[in-house]
């Protein structure tokens, strides 16, 4: 079964601290478009790739000659 | 991909959710309006604020709290030296932003089809989870 793609936004409530975006069970580019996509809200962000991230696009090429 | 990001603290360059905020904090704001007679009588020329919370809806103040829009588009309080201090100051300004960032937050995830899933609130931070179908 996949495993679900969720979101979460942690928002500092005082508003000093801005606001951060967790994404899990992505893979690909969708995800760098959820990201991104929250960018016009706040400042400028910082984004940092989770290991998986790169799961689906490094994965060993089978067949070939 | 899996991956986190860190956004900064925005200015209020959004007039809806600035809105959105500050009703969000129990207040009925007003567009357009010029502030109370109280700058009248002691500074001189009450400005015009785009949005203005009025004297009554704020427990203790002395006046009306309006909010500016700038040459660079961003709103600016306007606060009296008096309430600044009386607890209408930095911290209560940041109370506005942490709203404006959930307003704007809410707003964006609507935007992008996302599916509200649960809203926390602990330790001063809010957490909003939301899933991707």
């Amino acid at each position: 079964m996949a495993q679900a793609k969720l979101i979460t936004v942690t928002i500092d409530q005082t508003g000093g601290k801005g606001f951060t975006v967790d994404t899990t069970g992505f893979q690909g580019k969708g995800c760098a478009d959820i990201h991104k996509m929250f960018e016009g809200i706040g400042g400028p962000g910082t984004t940092t790739k989770k290991p998986e991230y790169n799961q689906t696009q490094n994965a060993p090429l089978r067949g070939g000659r | 991909m899996s991956a986190y990001s860190e956004f900064a603290v925005p200015e209020f360059k959004d007039k809806e959710l600035l809105l959105a905020a500050l009703r969000a904090m129990g207040f009925s704001p007003v567009c357009d309006a010029v502030m109370s007679d109280y700058w009248n009588e002691y500074r001189g020329n009450a400005p015009k604020a785009d949005i203005l919370i009025p004297k009554s809806q704020l427990k203790n103040s002395y006046d009306d709290i309006g909010f500016k829009r700038d040459a660079n588009g961003s709103y600016s309080a306007v606060i009296g030296d008096m309430d600044r201090r009386k607890g209408f100051g930095q911290s209560w300004l940041d109370l506005i932003k942490g709203n404006y960032l959930e307003a704007g937050v809410i707003r964006q995830a609507k935007s992008m089809g996302l599916i509200p899933v649960s809203r926390k609130v602990n330790n001063g931070k809010v957490t909003l989870v939301y899933q991707r179908a």
